[in-house]
Formats: C-alpha cells, structure tokens, sequence
C-alpha cells in the first residue's frame, strides 16, 4: 500500500482550486514576513511593516529601517523570485519529460549554467576576450549558455522516438554534473583568490550575494517563464499522453518543446546566477503538489512557483538561524532535505514500476 | 469529402515499410486493415495521421492537403488511437478522456463535462470515471483511450468531415469489449464519421466493416468490400495458413484449422 500514496489524488473543485492558491499565496506573504523580522537582530513585524511602508506600523530605529530594506528584503525578494521559478521549472521539466524524478539540479542544467558562470568570471576577467560585449552582461550569458547546452544534451541523448530512457536521462545528469564539478573545481585552482573564495558559492548557492541592482537586471528573466510557462499548462497535460498523442490533438509538439526548454533554461539560469546552485526545489515542490492536487498543469504550475517560494523563503530563515550568527548556504540545507527526498522517492519507485 | 491516401510508399533506412499502397476512407463507412505482423499497416495509419511525414504519394483529408491544415483544425477533424500508451502521472480516467477536448470548440464547463461523461459511458467505463490512471488494467487504459478519442470528434465541424483512426483497438480488450467498441465504431460512423481499424480477427472484420483493405510485406494484397474480399484464398494468401469458411445459421464464419493436428 505505500506505492498507493503516490496516486492519492483527490480531484478538487473549482472552488478549492482558487482556495488552495489563495492559501499558499498567504502562508507565502506570512514566511516573507517573518523572514523580515527574524535574525541576529530581531525585529518586530510592526517595525518591519514601518521599514517597508513609511507611515504605516511602528516606526522603526535607522538601523533597523536600512537592516530590513538593504540586507533582509533583497534576500526575501530574491527567495521569492528563485523558489518560484526553479519549482514551476522543475515541474515544466518533468512534463517534458514526462517523468517525475526529472529536477534542472539532477540533469545537469543548474551544474552546466554554474560552470558556464564560473568559467565567464575566470576567463572574463583576466583575458578580455569579449570587449565587444559590456562586461555586466558576460556573465548572464554564459549562464544561460552552460544551462542550455546541458539541457540540449540531456534532450537529445536521453529520448528517442518521443520516449526518454529515465535510466540514460539520470546517469547523463550524473556525468554533466561530474564534468561540471571538475570544471569549477579547476577553474578555481588556477584562478586568483577571489575567484577561490566564490567556488563555495556557485556549488552550494547562496542568497546573500545579489543586491538590489542585480535583482532589479535579473526579475524579468525570472518573471518571462513564471508568466509563460503556465500558458503552456494544457499542452503540458497533452503532451503527458505521449509525443505522438499530443500532436494528434493539435499541439505543434516540436515547437513546444523548443519553447519548454528556452523557458526552463532562463528560469535556471537566472537563478544560478544570482545565487549560484540551489538544488532538488524543483524536485520536492512539484512532487508535493501533486500529491496533493494531481498533474494537471494549469494547477501543478502556480501552485508549484507559490510553494517554492514560500519553502525556499522558509529555508533561508533556517539557514540563517542554524548557525547563527555566521549562515550556512541554502543550497546546502536544500540538498539535505531535498536529497532523502530523492532517495524516498526512488525507494517507493522500486515499489511501483510504473513511474519509471 | 473523404480521408484518402493515393500511391503511399514509406521506407525507413533502405527497408521499405510500405509502397504504393491508396485508400479512400469514406465518411459514414467502416474500414478494416489487416495483415500479418510487420505488413505496414501502422506505416499507413501514421502516414494518413499525418505523424509521419509523406516520402510518396499523398494524403488528402476533405479535398486538401493534409499538410494545408493546421495541427489543430486538423485534430478537430480526425482523432487517432494510437497502439499502447505510456501515461504514467496520476490523472484520473476522466481528466485523461476530457484532455480529448482540447483542440474542439469548448461549449461551457456543463456541457463539456456531460461529454465527457456520456463519452466514458459509451466506452464502458463510468466506473473508472474518478479512479487513478496508472493503476487500471491494460483493458481498462484501453478503454478509457478510446472515450478519449471519441470526445475528440464528439460533434460535426464546420470544417469538414470527421475521422476516426484506430490501431488495433480491440488488443487487449476481452471478447465482449472488443464487440461492444467496434459497435461504437459502427455508431459512430452511422452518425456520419469515417472509421479506419486495423484488426487481426478477420471474423471482427467481416462482422462490422464495410470495406477491407489487406496488407502484405508493404503492399496492397486486395480491397474492396468486405464480404468480397475476406475470402477463403485471400486470408489463405495473407497469412499462410489454411483459412475455412463456416456457416452457421445463416452467418459465414472464417476459422484455422491449427497446422499437425488431426480430429
């Protein structure tokens, strides 16, 4: 009866659809605002409410204004911004596809953008190689080139004749990461101390290093797929069926996919750099949606980018409480979690052939 | 106004799958295609589809060019069932047979839902209706994909004539499914739709087809109504085994005598 779990799957009504956004969205709004008020130095939410809106609440102390608005909202913004996208990325990818353990961390993406990312800081700086390009605008390229090739890789390798080989699929995801790792790893051995100091970083993820600037450059990147992916929720469910079902009810399956992987390649991408690697959120999210709602898209996918942004808002709050007062890096409190995660899965999968 | 494919050749790394091979499917009638394993006859379902591209020949549905459709005015037109199925997320049998609506114009969630319910009783499974997918028996999927095709060409379009393309729909259905769906197929097609089956039971063919078309080794054996050319010789020549003709009661039945065994 344990495999039997996965496919609990009450069908919810209109209504309680439109109820559970609406609550996710407000436990979101709740974890946002706690994150604000706790840290080294605590702040109450009345003064935290007067930091954000001057005039409203308790006014704050100076220093407690320029704690919430320069070094806590940004942070927030940024768990907001990159827990959303990277589920709703997660879930996209899995319904391309069309497997449930397929996570932009697990094949390779994220690794592949960290790489690129890490390589345009090392090779950027040092020989000027790209004087035609401004220099701010070399290192989201090349994140997004690193995603994209693994992602392309991953595609072509691991499907043929519109089925993926979920064993092929996971073992490629295993060599990128690899291949990606090494990169980083001697990159970083021959580079100079500052890029040293940022391999932690990239590998772990961290939401501490992007300020308002960066954030305000890289929210469109992140906002384009939150808004269009969902759009492509009913092809998704089409595509489900099986490549040659969903052509057959009208959905163009190659430009679809064409669309799927540039949407996943910029949501992963925007966010590893920002924040570097932050894995299995688009793994646990979707997974917990579906239990909850079942697959269909046009629900998985919002419901998806609110409860990754409230997990991950709430997993920055542990990661600054934990160790207090020094921080542990996001990514590794989510690999934590997120790796028994996996391994559950994969044990109940053994139970249950047909998810593989 | 007709699904027809003129002169279709296929080959696929110097191995030729299908040559020269045309068929009219005719709104209001039933078309079987039989032959042995390997004849082609998915080949030529999926070149009518449109899911293979054309090599030779032509496809035309309602007087134009396949190709001259768009993919969804043409899965507004014709749906198709394609042999196994690989759903493996948790739908319920429902949610899979209403995604048979997605390319049709949508009329109002009431309407839409009575649909897809009267499609799920046609087929059988009503009692499926809020069971989980992946867990339901080969038949059952079986089942619940056919409601899925049938919601798609539910009601006349503007467009043209409807269609109806089944590969091996009765595989993994026992015998009182496998009757009760071909006679959906014969329902539907009184209601104006041209349906294309591929079977293996020659006795299913001669029962509800109006026409035949038999494949072998890529080539047209012979087509033609049904009773013509489900003959003794021809199912002989098809496949290899000897092939009798019973009468019982007024009705022709073809049986195989199993090859080494002696009454």
């Amino acid at each position: 009866m344990l495999g039997m779990t996965l496919f609990c799957n009450p069908m919810p009504s209109l209504v309680s659809r439109a109820q559970l956004l609406i609550i996710l969205a407000l436990l979101t709004l709740a974890a946002a605002l706690l994150a604000l008020s706790v840290g080294p130095v605590p702040i109450i939410f009345g003064k935290v409410i007067g930091s954000l809106i001057p005039g409203l609440g308790t006014p704050p102390e100076a220093f407690e204004a320029a704690t919430v608005q320069q070094i806590r909202a940004p942070r927030i913004a940024l768990a907001l911004l990159i827990g959303a996208a990277l589920a709703q990325a997660g879930a996209a990818m899995q319904g391309l596809f069309r497997n449930p353990l397929a996570d932009p961390g697990l094949v390779g993406v994220s690794s592949g953008a960290a790489f690129a990312a890490v390589a345009a800081i090392v090779f950027g700086n040092s020989i000027q190689v790209f004087d035609w390009l401004p220099a701010r605008y070399v290192l989201p390229l090349a994140t997004f080139a690193g995603g994209w090739l693994a992602a392309i890789t991953v595609l072509r390798l691991s499907s043929s004749e519109g089925y993926t080989r979920i064993g092929v699929m996971l073992l490629l995801g295993l060599a990128i990461n690899a291949i990606a790792g090494a990169g980083i790893g001697f990159l970083s051995h021959i580079a100079d101390d500052i890029a040293l100091r940022s391999l932690t970083f990239w590998m772990f993820g961290s939401l501490g290093k992007a300020g308002w600037n960066e954030i305000l450059i890289a929210t469109p990147l992140l906002l384009l797929p939150l808004i269009l992916l969902p759009r492509r929720a009913q092809a998704l469910n089409a595509l489900l069926l099986g490549e040659a079902e969903a052509g057959h009810l009208g959905v163009n399956v190659e430009k679809l996919k064409r669309e799927l992987i540039f949407l996943i390649v910029l949501a992963v991408a925007a966010s590893v750099a920002l924040a570097g690697i932050i894995g299995f959120v688009g793994l646990v999210v979707p997974h917990l949606i579906r239990l909850w709602v079942g697959p269909d898209h046009r629900l998985l996918l919002p419901a998806s980018a609110l409860l990754g942004a409230l997990l991950l808002t709430l997993a920055d709050i542990g990661s600054r409480l934990l160790l207090a007062p020094t921080e542990l890096p996001i990514g590794i409190l989510t690999a934590l979690v997120g790796g028994p995660f996996f391994i559950g899965l994969l044990l109940r999968n053994k139970t249950n052939a047909g998810v593989l | 106004m007709s699904l027809t494919g003129e002169k279709l050749g296929f080959s696929v790394s110097d191995r030729t799958l299908l040559e020269n091979v045309s068929l009219e499917l005719q709104p209001g009638r039933v078309h079987a295609v039989l032959g042995p394993n390997g004849a082609g006859k998915s080949t030529l379902l999926r070149l009518l589809s449109g899911e293979h591209s054309i090599q030779n020949g032509a496809v035309r549905m309602n007087s134009r060019d396949l190709a001259a459709w768009n993919a969804r005015e043409r899965a507004q037109q014709r749906a198709v069932l394609p042999q196994g199925e690989s759903l493996r997320f948790a739908f319920t049998a429902q949610q899979v047979v209403a995604l048979g609506r997605l390319p049709c114009v949508q009329h109002g969630l009431q309407r839409e839902t009575k649909i897809v319910k009267e499609a799920l009783a046609t087929a059988g499974v009503t009692h499926l209706a809020e069971r989980v997918y992946p867990t339901l028996s080969g038949g059952e999927r079986a089942r619940v994909q056919f409601a899925r095709v049938l919601v798609q060409i539910w009601e006349p379009v503007a467009l043209g004539e409807r269609f109806l393309l089944l590969d091996e729909p009765t595989a993994s259905l026992d015998l009182a499914h496998q009757h009760s769906l071909l006679t959906t197929a014969r329902r539907f097609a009184a209601g104006g739709v041209g349906v294309l089956a591929i079977l293996h039971d020659p006795n299913l063919a001669l029962g509800y087809a109006d026409d035949v078309t038999l494949l072998k080794d890529g080539r047209l054996l012979a087509q033609g109504a049904a009773t013509e050319t489900l003959t003794t010789e021809n199912l002989s020549a098809l496949y290899g085994v000897e092939v009798r003709c019973l009468l019982s009661e007024g009705t022709a039945w073809l049986a195989v005598r199993p090859p080494g065994r002696q009454r």
